[in-house]
């Protein structure tokens, strides 16, 4: 029974959130003082926003993406203030409402600050990428590199270096199937000679003679020493995948944290 | 207080909304303690562990704003509470009135809790205004989770709620008050439990004593009581928080709960949540939630209390951190080096600011200098928070190599090493002293080193050497005092001790020491006006335990006296003590002075680890200082006669062998890593031809014959404690009674290694198979022991007797007194050969202290009368003369418990009576004859007004003997004549004496009932009562024993009475 009512509970509260857009006339009065470059007024109507912080997070209005484009717009009113130290908590908090977001609620032009807002939410996503590069372990990217050449690479962040042994990988790999196919072919051919071949009774025993146990044996031991050639390739480079976490570690992004 | 008022709603406001948003407030929650049958202390730690979650999400940085704040609040009945949990959607109009007059918030959360192994707490999420259910739900919990989850006490139940409220990382706790609106004076309120008080009085004295420390808040002595004298509460209601505003400074109450998972109902997890409650407005402005957990058998869990301690007041001296901050604001600036940051950092660790110091320390590292002072700093942080010994040891011993010459870092080297019983610290804080004799910390860690060990002398010398050098330090005094008091030397507490005290009349635990010294030295007056004065001093809490006599009545007596209300419980304990009063003639009570000191001393000796005494201290209140005593770790010292005779007896009465050695600790078998030793019992097992010569053999059958109970050398077991064979495993003292009870040992062990300090050593598990049976081990086990001997005799006293006053003879009679009184004279007379003599000036004298006392049937009233008087002494006939006195006391007629004490104060001699006497009533109604007092002469010539009877002078004759040519005088007093209608009354008296017979055998003829003398004549009066005093001639009467009858006749009204009384007639 409580199962159903939460379920219910949430459901109306869910469908609330889908209808629970910034009302018009409060966008429009936050618009009006942004663009005014009154800022503590414009931050006062967003933040009054009916529902915007209820008594406990599940009754907050509106929910998810709507909700981080308000606390979009009121970390670029806080830029546009230079107050930077309440713009961090508001990137914090919109961060984790929707880590994709890069628009507002307001319908505003691009301005310093809205540039500002977004670039650092990309930081913030930046961050939070290299944050989880240094949680990545050597055996995590080993083990994954073992199973897919250039896996590792990808999990610790060095993405070309991963294309690269990816790419490597796959032409060894093609080239030894090749070859492989080649010896194949050439082993099937001998192991299809006849001695019938040989003409026994127009052999002359000069160079002209037909050989082709001897050519087709040849030509497949040729095309094995390929194909085993090819293989060690492969191998080299998958283990070279491998043994490349030696000597990279996690990938460094490069991380700005201009304003924090 | 008003001004705060309008501080703290000008920061509600501020603090609830941003700047620009100042009219949205925020919501205020109250968190009901949920309702939990089967365990009440689990459904209000639950709700205070919710509530704290709540709180920790309270705060939204991103606004700026707080979503709610939590507030104090009344509780709910279970009526209502019931009543709650049936809601669906919305409050009944006739439930949500009364809700909101009890709630003052917007928002209520409440529960209740049901068990089937795993709890389920149904949760109650009310909108107050409105009426409506805004979230309903179950949280699960499950106190195994603690382990096989690795979670804290409460976390999984908070976690889950958390969820589902949908906090996450966007929300946070409320800031910090700015400095002007931080509570100064806080009042500290015990925590709530009802299971594991003692345990919580452990945790709250290191609260206490760690924010006093920290120096951030100051904690008020006292705490708030209901009308029941309860003070564990649940919640602090409008009228608790009222009456803390009212009565105390306080501007903030501390309070919280405190919780415990364990197996067994053990306490292996501990969980307190604490929260700071505005008096004024019921916010709560702070909460934190500390756990600690025993994960091996050998955790202390004295240090598991520590580390949760210093969790909860860490955390509030982060919440106070500005005003710190403030105080610390030239330190900060001067920090720029090495010496400046390790400056700071100190000065943060002491305030408990552990973070800011150790980035402090951290910075201070940095830099050239100040490493050493930064190293042991870090060191005690890492202690403080109970972390690793070594680790700690390690930085102290780095601060040494860096700087030598630093000797605080040999002293908290020292301490830490001391504080784990390793004797290593000694050598550090030797080593310190050799580079500086005048370091004091050093000397003091030496002190309270030897202290613990009970090496006095050595203790007394470091301490003494320390108050030369810090002779402020009243915390030192007091433990040089109980030194001191253990040396009994007397002389140097006058010298060291009493002068502090009469400097520093506001430090109350110097006030006992002297106390005891005066008690010790029958200075009673003096000790009694002393431990008063100490009483008046400490808060009621400490208070209550010096008047709580349940440690000393008999186990029958507790439900009793504990259903009392608070002003029958003290009617009850006055006569209680006026009944143990030992002489009750003096006007104070050697009895409880002796109750006093034993209790104080139970405080410091036997309450260092447990609140308010361990069971030592329950032994040592009920019955004193132990014959022989004994300890693990002690040198043991070889105990009297009698000592070893009880020890053997309880010994033969235990096992199946006798000692091996002397028996100088426990009897009882206590863990030790082997039992008696496998050789020995094969010894006794080869000589069975000797079994009937063995003394030990009481023809019992053994008990153990089975093989689980087959002792394995190599095995933990359990075995007594000889001089020769001391196997034993865990921390034992052993206590012998001689006179207890026909002799008692009780063994103490200390299993739970410092929580509950020394029980009773435990029945063992695994019983020792030299044991006679199972039966004995229950009946001699110390916890029975100790039951058995306080319902035979629940307390002991044992008073040094003075020297005895040889002889000294008494009378008590009584006459009229005043309205609806009667006149008690107890006259008595001492030879003057058995009192010492002393001439002042030209005059021989002996000095009396003369007391009397008239304690009614049930001591609810006591009539005391004590003074100290001359006589001078007729040297030339010491022999034959006598002292005579006599003292008056009017009182109602009843039964009372007479005392009569003389004290020849010159010689020290006393002499005490003690009887039950009749006081007679004497009404209005009908004719009335008093008491005859035998005298020694009646006169008309006044000469010792004490003796003026009327216009004469009668001196009474207490020896009630007489010899031959001598009159036989007395006196007595007859009322309620009735008079004729000439207004004279007419009366006969007779007067007769006859023999007592003592004769053995059958009279064939009946008694004798004739008197040897009589006498009868009438008189005439005009005065409604009359005195009488008569002689009677003797000449005709038999040598011996006597009786003296007379008989009054009222001739007007026909009225007749009679008394008589006894004396001896000498030839």
């Amino acid at each position: 029974m409580p199962v159903f009512f939460i379920i219910i509970f949430l459901g109306i509260m869910g469908g609330e959130a889908q209808c629970g857009e910034l009302p018009p006339d409060t966008k429009a009065r936050a618009e009006a003082a942004y663009l005014q470059q009154e800022y503590d007024e414009a931050f006062r109507v967003l933040a009054e926003t009916p529902g915007l912080l209820g008594v406990v997070p599940i009754l907050d209005q509106p929910k998810d993406k709507a909700r981080a484009e308000i606390f979009f717009d009121l970390a670029r009113i806080r830029l546009a203030q230079k107050d930077t130290a309440q713009a961090r908590a508001i990137l914090d908090y919109i961060f984790q409402l929707d880590r994709e977001a890069r628009k507002g609620a307001l319908d505003l032009a691009e301005d310093h600050a809205y540039l500002e807002t977004r670039s650092q939410l990309s930081k913030l996503r930046k961050r939070e990428r290299q944050n989880n590069l240094s949680s990545t372990t050597f055996m995590g990217a080993a083990g994954r590199s073992l199973v897919l050449p250039g896996w590792g690479q990808l999990y610790r962040g060095h993405r070309k270096r991963a294309f690269a042994f990816m790419g490597v990988t796959a032409a060894a790999a093609v080239y030894w199937f090749s070859a492989d196919k080649a010896y194949k072919n050439a082993y099937d051919a001998y192991r299809a000679t006849q001695v019938g071949e040989l003409r026994v009774e127009d052999r002359t025993g000069t160079s002209s003679d037909a050989f082709p146990f001897q050519e087709r044996f040849e030509n497949a031991q040729s095309k094995a020493s390929r194909a085993n050639m090819a293989l060690g390739i492969l191998a080299g480079v998958w283990l070279a995948g491998v043994f490349d976490h030696v000597i990279i570690g996690p990938a460094h992004l490069g991380v700005e944290i201009p304003i924090f | 207080m008003r001004v705060r008022l309008i501080l703290l709603m000008v920061w509600v406001v501020c603090n609830t909304a941003s700047p620009v948003v100042a009219q949205n407030t925020a919501h205020r929650i109250a968190v009901m303690p949920f309702k939990s049958v089967f365990n009440p202390d689990y459904g209000a730690f639950m709700a205070d562990r919710i509530a704290f979650e709540l709180y920790s999400h309270a705060h939204v940085p991103a606004l700026s704003r707080d979503r709610f704040v939590l507030v104090e609040t009344d509780t709910l009945s279970h009526n209502l509470q019931d009543q709650l949990q049936k809601i669906d959607r919305r409050v009944p109009a006739q439930l949500l009135e009364p809700l909101r007059q009890k709630v003052p918030a917007n928002y209520l959360l409440t529960g209740s809790i049901t068990s089937t192994g795993i709890h389920h707490i149904d949760i109650l999420f009310l909108d107050l205004t409105t009426g409506e259910v805004v979230w309903k739900g179950t949280v699960r919990d499950n106190p195994s989770w603690v382990w096989t989850h690795n979670r804290e006490v409460g976390e999984t139940p908070a976690l889950e709620m958390r969820q589902q409220f949908g906090f996450g990382l966007g929300e946070t706790p409320p800031p910090p008050l700015a400095v002007e609106l931080l509570p100064k004076q806080i009042l500290f309120q015990p925590l709530y439990t009802n299971t594991f008080q003692a345990l919580a009085a452990d945790c709250e004295t290191r609260l206490r004593t760690t924010i006093t420390q920290d120096g951030i808040f100051t904690l008020i002595p006292g705490t708030l009581k209901n009308g029941r004298g309860h003070q564990r509460f649940v919640r602090l209601n409008q009228r608790l928080r009222t009456q803390a505003n009212e009565t105390t400074l306080a501007d903030a109450v501390l309070c919280g709960s405190l919780l415990t998972f364990g197996k067994d109902g053990g306490a292996d997890n501990i969980a307190i949540v604490l929260r700071l409650v505005d008096v004024n407005t019921g916010l709560i402005l702070w909460m934190e939630a500390s756990n600690g957990r025993r994960v091996w058998r050998h955790d202390k869990m004295s240090d598991i209390v520590s580390g949760v301690v210093a969790g909860l007041t860490e955390n509030l001296s982060q919440f106070g951190a500005d005003i710190a901050e403030t105080a610390l604001t030239e330190l900060r600036t001067q920090a720029n080096d090495g010496e400046g940051w390790a400056r700071l950092g100190s000065a943060y660790l002491h305030r408990g600011l552990l973070r800011q110091a150790e980035e402090a320390f951290e910075k201070a590292l940095t830099f050239a200098g100040g490493h050493a002072i930064a190293q042991s700093g870090m060191g005690q942080i890492i202690l403080r928070r109970g972390g690793d010994f070594n680790t700690a040891v390690a930085s102290f011993r780095a601060a040494i190599s860096k700087d030598p010459d630093y000797l605080e870092a040999y002293c908290y080297l020292a301490q830490a090493y001391l504080d784990r019983d390793m004797s290593d610290g000694e050598a550090y804080a030797a080593e310190a002293l050799k580079r500086d004799p005048s370091f004091s910390l050093a000397w003091r860690i030496l002190g309270d080193w030897f202290l613990s060990r009970e090496q006095d002398r050595e203790a007394r010398d470091s301490y003494q050497k320390y108050l030369a050098l810090e002779p402020d330090d009243v915390d030192v005094a007091e433990r040089l005092g109980r030194v001191l008091l253990r040396l009994k030397d007397y002389a140097q507490i006058d010298r060291l001790i009493a002068p502090i005290q009469r400097a520093k009349p506001e430090i109350a635990n110097l006030v006992p020491i002297v106390a005891i010294k005066n008690l010790r030295v029958k200075r009673y007056q003096e000790a009694t006006r002393l431990f008063n004065r100490f009483l008046t001093q400490v808060d009621l809490r400490e208070r209550s335990l010096f008047e709580d006599i349940s440690t000393v009545i008999p186990e029958f007596e507790h439900a009793v006296y504990a259903g009392l209300s608070d002003a029958q419980k003290k009617v009850y304990r006055d006569r209680f003590w006026r009944e143990k009063d030992p002489d009750l003639s003096s006007p104070h009570n050697e009895r409880q002075l002796i109750h006093f000191e034993r209790v104080w001393i139970a405080r410091q000796e036997f309450g260092q680890e447990v609140h308010p005494w361990d069971q030592r201290g329950a032994v040592y209140i009920r019955y004193g200082v132990p014959d022989y005593r004994s300890r693990s770790g002690w040198t043991p010292t070889l105990p009297s006669t009698q000592v070893q005779q009880v020890k053997e007896r309880i010994y033969r009465e235990l096992y199946a062998f006798p000692p091996e050695g002397e028996l100088i600790g426990p009897v009882f078998p206590v863990r030790s890593d082997r039992g008696i030793s496998i050789s020995q019992e094969n010894e006794f097992a080869a000589v069975g031809q000797e079994e009937e010569n063995n003394p030990f053999n009481d023809g019992l059958e053994r008990n153990q014959t089975d093989g689980q109970f087959t002792n394995n050398s190599g095995q933990e077991s359990y075995a007594p404690v000889t001089l020769q064979n001391d196997h034993s495993i865990v921390p034992w003292e052993s206590w012998v009674y001689v006179d207890i009870d026909g002799g008692l040992v009780f063994d103490f062990t200390k299993e739970m290694g410092g929580m509950s300090g020394y029980d009773f050593a435990p029945i063992p598990p695994i019983l020792p198979t030299m044991l006679k049976s199972t039966i004995r081990v229950a009946e001699y086990a110390p916890s029975i022991s100790f039951e058995r001997a306080v319902s035979n005799q629940a307390d002991n006293f044992r008073q040094q007797q003075p020297l005895p006053l040889k002889t000294f003879y008494y009378d008590v009679v009584d006459f009229r007194g005043g309205a609806q009184r009667t006149r008690v004279d107890v006259s008595f007379s001492v030879p003057l050969e058995h009192l010492l003599i002393v001439t002042d000036g030209k005059r021989p004298q002996v000095r009396l202290e003369k007391s009397v006392a008239l304690a009614d049937s049930n001591y609810a009233i006591v009539y005391r009368q004590a003074k100290a008087v001359s006589f001078d002494a007729d040297t030339a006939q010491v022999d034959v003369s006598e002292i005579v006195d006599v003292i008056r006391q009017d009182v109602p007629p009843g039964t009372y418990h007479f005392t009569l004490t003389l004290k020849d104060v010159l010689s020290g001699r006393v002499g005490m009576l003690k009887r039950e006497v009749e006081i007679e009533a004497y009404g209005q109604d009908k004719l009335v004859l008093s008491d005859l007092m035998l005298v020694k002469s009646v006169s008309d010539t006044i000469e010792d007004v004490r003796f003026r009877r009327g216009s004469q002078q009668v001196i009474p004759n207490p020896t009630r003997t007489y010899q031959s040519g001598q009159d036989l005088a007395f006196y007595c007093e007859v009322y309620n004549l009735t008079k004729n209608e000439f207004g004279q009354t007419n009366y006969k008296v007779t007067t007769a004496v006859k023999a007592i017979d003592q004769r053995a055998g059958f009279r064939p003829f009946g008694a004798n009932e004739q008197p040897e003398v009589a006498l009868s004549f009438e008189q005439v009066g005009d005065l409604e009562w009359e005195r009488l005093p008569l002689a009677v001639d003797l000449t005709n009467a038999q040598t011996g024993p006597n009786r003296l009858i007379v008989i009054i006749e009222d001739l007007v009204s026909g009225q007749r009475i009679s008394k008589e009384t006894s004396f001896e007639y000498i030839p």
